[in-house]
């Protein structure tokens, strides 16, 4: 586990606040040291203890930047997804596939943390209708995606019930 | 690697990498009346197709389920998953009921999938459950039929055609893929099998019972030993020799036809020891014939008269020396000479005579106790032969069997018609040997 720790010590009598900030990029398998800023990245701050607690959220600008203020002191772990094309698969830092691998950012009083960056893979899409076997459409079928390869390994989803 | 839920549509879209990956569709809730299916309707993802897709493309993959049982959900590590397809929440009425518990967070199915594999002779399938565990696992397996589908059957568990075996530990790190951990019977009367597995994916397990068998075995009466599988002393030299099941406790034990004095001697255990019953019973010359005339799961004995070619069937037992009294039915059937003996010919549950006369090797039998013709006959055996009934691989009726003193040979046929023997056994007999059948004992 990788705790980012970073920025300036808050001055007394001021509250104790601080900023997460970074720049998204899309990941280029063909060209590894390339690197396309991508707008419209919704990142959110989780509480490190809790997945359902998100503590503030942003986005990223046209040059892939964010920076999100106003954070209280604490450890958190950082999600970036694409809330408006879903053109990018979603990732945590530091380029996790969940929260629970994702790496702890700590946040000390009225410190700062820079350079939480990600790199998102373009996304590929499985789609398609369920049917039964009249024809009509079955609604609230859980589709499994499975990596074909995997043979041991534990499933990384969690289907609702 | 990613999920998905159908909208009202039935569509469902889930990003994930490049890559190729196994599709599986399963209905969401707990217990569903839909089955579950891999992409391209495979049962098991053993056998199914995987899906290639590429970043930035839709890879488009369809599929239909069928109508069917289902239980599946995603358990955490030591939770249990049961089914109980018809929500009565208490006795069996499906085939077969299952828990399974994993040991590892898994996503667990199980539904009834047709086993392809048959079953060996003997064995019939109760039902069949299909358990797929996403993950690599251990899992722990209950597999349950209803009281009234195993009463007095052994029950087994299939996979390919193939029985479980008891688990047992073949050494550091090493699993047997599948065993049977206990079999037990629940306070409701139901019977459980409980295995293990080690699963990378899914297995069809078949649960099945067979009927209690009959085995055929000896009495040498010139010691009084009994050679049923297990071997002890009973009765006197020159007794008369017959097995039933005296207590009704589904075991067939000794008894003893003193034709001497008349009087039969009963035990109720398959050891060596003093008579639990005793009573007088016939006339000189009778042949005792022990069986279940009446269906009750109790067996008695009855007498057939060799001088009148009479039946004459009773229904209960004596007991503390007293004279039996008459036979509940008596009637005509057989020529002088013909050697009796009784077997449930038809699987009604009840014994009824049989003759076989030896000089022609002609078989015959009927299906009641009442006067009449033979409802069927045959030829089997040679003269000499002495001949047996029994269910010798649980097909719920009873077929012939003979015991040749000649080379000490048993021939046991699986049907009641003409034609060779489905099976021999030939034993160190001693010449005065007395071929009985009796209930195999199993555990």
């Amino acid at each position: 586990m990788i705790l980012a720790t970073l920025g300036t010590p808050a001055a007394v009598g001021q509250v104790a606040t601080a900023d997460i900030s970074g720049w998204v990029t899309e990941r280029i398998p063909q060209s590894p040291f390339s690197f396309l800023p991508i707008q419209d990245i919704c990142v959110d701050v989780f509480d490190s203890a809790d997945a359902l607690v998100i503590v503030a959220s942003g986005a990223t600008a046209s040059d892939g930047t964010y920076l999100i203020s106003g954070i209280p002191a604490g450890d958190y772990k950082v999600e970036f997804w694409d809330c408006t094309q879903g053109a990018f698969l979603s990732e945590f830092y530091a380029n996790e596939p969940s929260f629970e691998s994702a790496d702890v950012v700590r946040l000390p009083p009225g410190a700062s943390a820079s350079n939480i960056n990600a790199q998102l893979d373009r996304a590929g899409f499985i789609a398609g209708t369920v049917t039964d076997t009249s024809g009509a459409p079955l609604p609230d079928i859980c589709v499994e995606v499975l990596a074909s390869w995997v043979v041991r390994g534990f499933i990384d989803g969690r289907r609702r019930n | 690697m990613g999920e998905g839920v159908t909208d009202a549509a039935g569509f469902y879209e889930v990003p994930v990498p490049s890559g190729s990956y196994h599709l599986l569709f399963v209905p969401c809730a707990v217990h569903a009346s839909h089955t579950s299916s891999w992409f391209d309707g495979a049962p098991l993802r053993s056998s199914a197709k995987a899906v290639a897709v590429v970043a930035g493309a839709t890879t488009y993959a369809n599929a239909v389920l069928a109508a069917g049982e289902l239980t599946s959900a995603l358990l955490e590590s030591g939770a249990t998953l049961s089914t109980d397809w018809e929500g009565d929440g208490a006795t069996v009425t499906d085939p077969i009921e299952a828990s399974v518990t994993t040991n590892v967070p898994n996503l667990v199915l199980i539904d009834q999938t047709p086993a392809s594999k048959p079953l060996p002779v003997g064995w019939a399938r109760i039902g069949d459950v299909t358990l797929q565990a996403i993950a690599p696992s251990s899992l722990s397996a209950a597999l349950t039929a209803d009281a009234s589908r195993v009463r007095g059957a052994e029950l087994g568990v299939f996979v390919d055609g193939l029985r479980l075996v008891p688990c047992r530990d073949l050494g550091v790190g090493i699993f047997m893929a599948w065993c049977v951990q206990r079999t037990a019977q629940l306070a409701d009367g139901d019977a459980t099998v409980e295995i293990s597995l080690q699963m990378f994916s899914e297995r069809t397990f078949t649960l099945a019972i067979r009927r209690a068998r009959d085995v055929p075995g000896v009495v040498e009466t010139a010691s009084g030993l009994w050679r049923l599988g297990i071997s002890f002393y009973f009765g006197n030299p020159g007794d008369y020799p017959i097995v039933g099941d005296w207590n009704c406790d589904g075991t067939d034990t000794p008894g003893m036809y003193r034709q001497s004095d008349g009087f039969v001697y009963l035990r109720n255990s398959n050891t060596q020891g003093a008579a639990d019953t005793r009573f007088f019973f016939g006339n000189p010359g009778d042949i005792p014939l022990a069986g279940d005339f009446d269906g009750d799961g109790c067996d008695t004995i009855s007498i057939y008269r060799p001088a009148e070619g009479r039946m004459y069937v009773i229904n209960r037992l004596g007991s503390g020396d007293g004279v039996l009294g008459q036979a509940e039915v008596s009637y005509f059937f057989g020529n002088p000479g013909d050697k009796p003996f009784v077997g449930d010919f038809n699987g009604d549950g009840i014994d009824t005579l049989g003759l076989h006369r030896e000089s022609s090797g002609l078989v015959y039998f009927r299906n009641s106790h009442s006067q009449g013709f033979a409802d069927f006959s045959f030829i089997y055996g040679n003269p000499g032969d002495r001949i047996i009934a029994g269910d010798w691989i649980g097909q719920g009726f009873d077929t012939v069997g003979i015991y040749r003193p000649s080379n000490l040979t048993f021939y046991l046929r699986y049907s009641n018609t003409t034609g060779n023997a489905d099976w021999m056994m030939t034993r160190r007999f001693d010449p005065s040997a007395h071929p009985v059948t009796s209930v195999l004992v199993t555990g």
